[in-house]
Formats: structure tokens, C-alpha cells, sequence
């Protein structure tokens, strides 16, 4: 349906005959699938159908059910890598005539996924993978067109090899190095560079030996500048270009947060005994490792207790990244600490990092106070608080509180 | 050069196609399992030409459900094996018809419900192909027939995000390079979803806007690669469901559009002088109503389907 010419028709006798054998190929075809025969004959009969029209779906599912109906677990293993070779082949012949059929390349990874642990070829898949995406590495890019069979190009070809690589397990390093390889040849395939932020985005995630986010970035910035200057007119380059900047920008911002009760904030309770109120901090990326080592109080209020520091997320796992964490502040009026009438509280942070490798640059500190009123309000489990912002009036103070009801008990529900 | 929509050409091109006689060409044979989709291109562009009512609604319905399967879904033709791909074009024709309701609605959406894996991914049939495109299939035709409480919408939200990539395009599973057609599948799918903010739309507007060929004024679908009719569709489409549309220059994509027309026998062709298709001309002339082009109606850049279609569908019960 791409790429044809207006006046490239074929002869119209030539067209008529054709259209005739793969109506004939096609109606015995459907016979044989209802009828779910599964003869030698048979099969050779769909390769046959699959050669001219790869895109024929049903054809692709036949001989997934023709598979299953002659081997299984218990099979010969020379019998099985027989079986694969054929289907392999197939594939093979479909592609040659149309490269961007999605329904070839799934039966190859289908069969491979199947039956791959029993093929003792495999370890050729990737070097034949190789083979085809370089086939035509040395003509000349320059010239776009489209009719050519650009292996290079091709996504159908770069899912098959994220799915090889995987079933062979080999490493992003080396996969790396495939990029570099094509990369040195030509410089605007977008594949390319498109796999080059996969692969290096996963060795700095998994902290591999020489990836680490800074010396790595710096490292692709001094190689996509050759490709830039060797082909500034190309887009690939630059996209990855856009993309290293926006690693660098992230990376260099420092971590900010902030917290409530915030600094220089009062904080009142009403409450007769005793109770809680959360201690919020709020980062501006997810972060991990806040804990009562890296977030220090400092006030009589919190007894011998460490505080137990909760990520807000779905996941209430204690170990994943959040950017808000929540802790509770005891307060228990028969202390006898608790018989003064005010106490400050005062946070420190430090030694806090997100998962993009940024930190709290120096220790950070805030400092609220707490003013203890029992006795003095009937109204049972409330928390109030002001918080400085001295453009706000008591009517807009008063509604907001009264729009909380902390529980006196458990703090925030 | 052409300065005009050519509208009666393609209508008789399209007629042309359906009828008996076209049946036996080879390139005819080649896509008989595909003719679903075919049916769903050509229909369409019908609707949006406001000449529905030239084809014949009992013969087109009739022949769709000979397609369907006892599974549910429906195949490319009859006696071919049931996909999500016929499927959601099988759905759409009966939606344009306003036939919705001869459907076994619960069979349709089970068959397609059924294919939603673990990971909220879905496959195109039950040999296991998995595809962002699939997706978007199940998402928009269990939307049509008011089920989407049958799938698990956030894990299948989920699943599409996570074939998001850093230039904020999307792939067809997660490590996939971005690709115009499969942007359009994954925003679709979150526009339906209510999942928009989801998306970069700034980083991904400039990706897609720059598919933009300055000299023809056509769009490709990556980088690098020959301007083509059909990513009018995918890539304009997109634009609009993340607001971005007026980064294109709209004057010059029309002008490509108008140009890849065959003024003497109808038809749109992939670009300038090349051979026409009827996946063209649906492409071409949505492209054109995406543009707000005289003379064609509105067409809902998310179902893929005509305004006063969707509207019938989601403000009646």
C-alpha cells in the first residue's frame, strides 16, 4: 500500500492469473484449517500461501496449531529443531517479501519463545539479526528511499532483537557497543539512538561499572556532538541531544522541600491527655531513605521514641521512593515536661538522596512551636494552627480550622 | 497540483471498490483478510463526505456478522480467524450504520475482556501478540459498547505509560522506539481513559510537530523517514488531543493532502504521484477534516469516527 508509483501497474493478464493462484491457494487453505488437517501436503501448502502474502493472518495461526499438533514436551529434540527450522524458514521467505509484516516477525518470536530452550541454534539468532540489520549499512544513506528495504529502520526488526537479547542474555554493555558500531557508519537512524538511551538509561538505573549518572552524561554529550556536527541537518542526533540536556538540568537542580508544620509556624492543641500530629516533609523528586537517622528532632516533646517515617504512595512498602513522608508527633499532657505552656521543636535534615542522585546539599533545619492549651477549650480532639501567613485575617484563620478536625487519638485518618 | 477536494471522484472510487467487479484483482485477493479494515476505511470516508446512504446498509451489515466468530470477536473477512483488529472495525461500521444494537454486546466484550493480560497489556488475539495498538482497540470498542468496567483500566493505563520513552513518544511495548501510528493508539487510549495528564505534551507536541516537512508540508511518522498522507491522520490526530495542533502549519499540510489526490479516477495515494488506496483516502480525507476542510464533517480525533456518530453512542443510553 506504500511506495508505488502512479503508472507502475503491472499487465493486466499478468495480474488476472495471479489473483487467480492465490484464490485457488487461498480456498484450499481455509478447507484445510476448518477441517484442522495438518498433512505434510497441507502445510507445505500454507508456506506456499505465506510466500505471496505474508500478511495473511490465518495462515500464521494454522501453522501455530499445525506446530502444536506435532511436537510437545516429550518430543525428539531432533525432530523439534527440524520443526523450528522450517517454521524459521517460512519466516524468512515472508520477510524477504514484505519486511514490515507484523504477523512474521511475531510467529518467529512465537516459535522462539515456545520451543527456544530446545533449538540449538539459537545462539545464531542474534549473529543472523546482526546479518540482516546491516545488510544495507553500506549503501549510501544519503538518498531517502523509501522503497528500499531499510533494515536499519525497521522497528519490527529492533522489538525482534529486544526480544533475542533477552532470551540470550546479553548484556546492555554489548548492546551498547552495536550501537557505536552502526553509529560509526552513519549517524541518522533514529533505531539507533533511540536504543542508546534504553540501554544507557538501564546501566545507570542498575549502577553498572562506569555509568554513573554524571561521568556518563558528560560522556554522551562529547559523543552525540560528533553526530551533530557530522549531520546537522539530521534529527536523530538532536533529539538524544535534547534529551542528555534534560538528564544534565534535572541533575545539577538541588532538592528542595517542605514541610508542615512549617517554619516558624504555631501549633496549638486543645487536647485534654494525650494525642499526635503528623510531621509532613514534602520533596519536590521522589526520595528514599528518610528515616530517624537522617531526620533528627530536637524538643522536649518527643520522648525516648524514634520516630517511624511512612512514604506516602500506593505502595506501602517502606522502601520505595515517595516525595511526601509522613511521621507522628507524640504529645502526652501528663509528662511533666508538658506543664509548660510552649516548647519549640526544631527538624534537621540531612543525608537525603532521590532516585535521580540529587541531596539535600546541606543539613536543612526548621523550627515550630507547640502551645499547649488543656483544659482551656471544650472543643474535645482539635488541632489548630497558624502558620505566619500574616496577610490572612482571623475570620479565613477561624474557617479553615473549623474545617479540621484532627482526632486527637491518632492524628490525621 | 491540485486546489480542491476532488469529493465526487472518491466516492466513485470507493463505490467502485465495494462493488462485484474490483473482487478479482490481485491486489484485491492479496487483502481479502483484511477487508473489515477496508470496509471501515471506505465507510468511513462515506460518513465524512455525508454519502452514507450510497451503499447499501443490509448488504454491509449482513456481510459483518458472517465475520463474527463464536468466540465473540470478529475476523477480516469470512472464515478467517477472529482479532481485535476486525473487531474494533466490525464495531465501528455497525456504530456509522447506527446498529449497534444487533449486537450480543456481552459475547463482543467478553472476547475482547479476555484478552487482557497480568500486566494490564493486551494481546490481538489468543496467540499471544502484544501491542500498545491493542490497547487502544480494546479501550475505544469496549468505550463504543459502554463496557470498559469489564478490563482493568488502571493497569491497562499503567501499561501504556510505561511504553512511554524520553523523547515522550510511545512504542508498541515498553522499549520501543516511538512511532507516529502508536502515539496515536496510546493517546487515544488515554484520552478516552481520562489519562491525558499522563503525557508530556510539550515534549511530545514538539516530537510530532517536527514530523513536519518543511518543503511539501506533509508529515512522516519518525524521524528521517518520507512524508506520508496517512500520518495526516496519526500524527494530527494526536496533536489535537493534547492541544497542540496549531505547532503544525495547517495551510501546507492541506496543500499535501489536496496534492496526493488522483484528480481523474479518485483515490488519495501515500504522497505526490504515487498509487492510491482506499487506506489513503480514508487517511487523507480525515486528515482534511481534522483541518477543519470544507464540505467534511467532523470527525472525533480519539474513536476515530465521525462527531454526530459518537455523539449518537455517548449521549443516548
Amino acid at each position: 500500500m506504500h511506495g508505488r508509483g502512479r503508472n507502475e501497474a503491472s499487465k493486466p493478464e499478468e495480474t488476472a492469473a495471479k489473483a487467480l493462484e492465490l484464490r485457488s491457494l487461498q480456498s484450499q487453505f481455509m478447507s484445510n484449517h476448518h477441517q484442522k488437517i495438518y498433512t505434510q501436503e497441507a502445510i507445505q501448502l500454507s508456506a506456499k500461501l505465506l510466500g505471496i502474502n505474508p500478511d495473511a493472518y490465518t495462515a500464521w495461526n494454522y501453522r501455530k496449531l499445525a506446530l502444536v499438533s506435532r511436537i510437545n514436551d516429550d518430543s525428539d529434540p531432533s525432530l523439534v529443531n527440524s520443526i523450528i527450522d522450517e517454521e524459521l524458514g517460512v519466516v524468512k521467505k515472508a520477510l524477504d517479501r514484505n519486511p514490515k509484516s507484523y504477523e512474521a516477525w511475531y510467529h518467529r518470536n512465537w516459535v522462539l519463545s515456545k520451543k527456544g530452550r530446545y533449538y540449538t541454534s539459537l545462539e545464531n539468532e542474534l549473529q543472523l539479526l546482526n546479518d540482516y540489520q546491516k545488510q544495507q549499512l553500506v549503501n549510501d544513506y544519503q538518498k531517502q528511499d523509501d522503497r528500499k528495504h531499510d533494515n536499519l529502520r525497521n522497528f519490527h526488526a529492533w522489538n525482534y532483537r529486544r526480544f533475542v537479547v533477552e532470551l540470550t542474555e546479553t548484556s546492555a554493555e554489548d548492546e551498547l557497543q552495536y550501537t557505536n558500531m552502526i553509529n560509526d557508519i552513519c549517524f541518522s537512524i533514529y533505531s539507533v539512538w533511540h536504543y542508546r538511551s534504553v540501554l544507557v538509561s538501564s546501566l545507570v538505573a542498575k549502577k553498572a561499572d562506569g555509568f554513573m549518572p554524571k561521568e556518563t552524561i558528560r560522556r554522551e554529550l562529547d559523543y552525540v556532538h560528533n553526530a551533530i556536527f557530522t549531520d546537522e541537518v539530521k534529527q536523530s542526533g538532536w533529539f538524544y541531544y535534547l534529551w542528555l540536556l534534560d538528564q544534565t538540568v534535572k541533575m545539577e537542580t538541588p532538592l528542595r522541600f517542605s514541610s508542615w508544620p512549617s517554619d516558624g509556624s504555631i501549633i496549638t492543641t486543645f487536647c485534654s491527655e494525650f494525642g499526635s500530629f503528623p510531621l509532613i516533609l514534602y520533596f519536590d523528586q521522589a526520595v528514599s531513605g528518610v528515616s530517624s537517622s537522617t531526620v533528627t528532632i530536637d524538643s522536649e516533646l518527643n520522648g525516648k521514641e524514634d520516630l517511624v517515617w511512612e512514604p506516602v504512595s500506593d505502595n506501602k512498602n517502606s522502601q520505595v521512593d515517595s516525595c511526601v513522608w509522613v511521621a507522628r508527633l507524640k504529645f502526652d499532657s501528663r509528662e511533666p515536661c508538658f506543664s509548660r505552656k510552649e516548647y519549640k521543636v526544631k527538624v534537621s535534615l540531612g543525608g537525603i538522596f532521590s532516585s535521580r542522585g540529587c541531596n539535600l546539599t546541606a543539613p536543612y533545619e526548621f523550627v515550630f512551636t507547640v502551645l499547649n492549651t488543656v483544659g482551656e477549650s471544650s472543643q474535645q480532639g482539635i488541632v489548630s494552627w497558624t502558620d505566619g501567613f500574616d496577610n490572612w485575617d482571623d475570620a479565613q484563620s477561624k474557617y479553615l480550622n473549623s474545617l479540621i478536625a484532627l482526632n486527637a487519638d491518632t492524628g490525621f485518618e | 497540483m491540485a486546489d480542491k477536494l476532488v469529493a465526487d471522484k472518491h466516492l466513485r472510487y470507493i463505490l467502485n471498490l465495494m462493488a462485484e467487479k474490483k473482487k478479482e484483482s490481485f491486489e484485491s485477493v492479496v487483502m481479502d483478510h483484511l477487508r473489515m479494515n477496508g470496509a471501515y476505511w471506505g465507510l468511513t470516508t462515506l460518513a465524512l463526505l455525508d454519502k452514507l446512504g450510497s451503499v447499501s446498509e443490509d448488504e454491509v451489515v449482513s456481510w459483518v456478522m458472517t465475520c463474527q466468530h463464536e468466540s465473540g470477536g470478529f475476523a477480516g473477512n469470512t472464515g478467517h480467524d477472529p482479532h481485535v483488529l476486525y473487531t474494533l472495525s466490525a464495531v465501528q461500521i455497525l456504530a456509522l450504520f447506527d446498529k449497534l444494537n444487533i449486537l450480543d454486546v456481552e459475547k463482543v466484550s467478553n472476547y475482547i475482556a479476555g484478552l487482557q493480560n497480568e500486566d494490564g497489556s493486551f494481546s490481538g488475539d489468543i496467540w499471544g501478540e502484544v501491542d500498545t495498538r491493542f490497547s487502544y482497540i480494546a479501550i475505544c470498542c469496549l468505550s463504543i459498547l459502554k463496557c470498559l468496567d469489564k478490563i482493568n483500566v488502571k493497569k491497562a493505563v499503567d501499561y501504556i505509560v510505561s511504553c512511554k520513552n524520553l523523547d515522550g513518544g510511545f512504542g508498541c511495548s515498553p522499549g520501543a522506539e516511538s512511532h507516529a501510528g502508536q502515539i496515536f493508539c496510546c493517546v487515544g487510549a488515554l484520552a478516552i481513559t481520562g489519562n491525558l495528564h499522563r503525557v508530556d505534551k510539550d515534549l511530545l507536541g514538539w516530537w510530532l510537530c517536527e514530523r513536519q516537512d518543511y518543503e511539501s508540508g506533509g508529515l512522516n511518522g519518525r524521524p528521517e523517514k518520507l512524508p506520508d498522507v496517512c500520518y495526516s491522520w496519526w500524527v494530527l490526530s494526536s496533536l489535537i488531543m493534547i492541544d497542540r495542533v496549531h505547532w503544525i502549519e495547517k495551510a501546507k499540510l492541506v496543500k499535501f493532502i489536496l496534492d496526493s489526490q488522483d484528480m481523474d479516477n479518485g483515490g488519495i495515494s501515500d504522497r505526490p504521484s504515487y498509487t492510491v488506496d482506499i487506506f489513503h483516502t480514508y487517511f487523507g480525507v480525515a486528515g482534511l477534516s481534522l483541518l477543519e476542510y470544507p464540505g467534511v464533517k467532523t470527525i472525533d480525533p480519539a474513536y476515530a469516527l465521525p462527531v454526530h456518530v459518537i455523539n449518537r453512542i455517548l449521549f443516548t443510553k
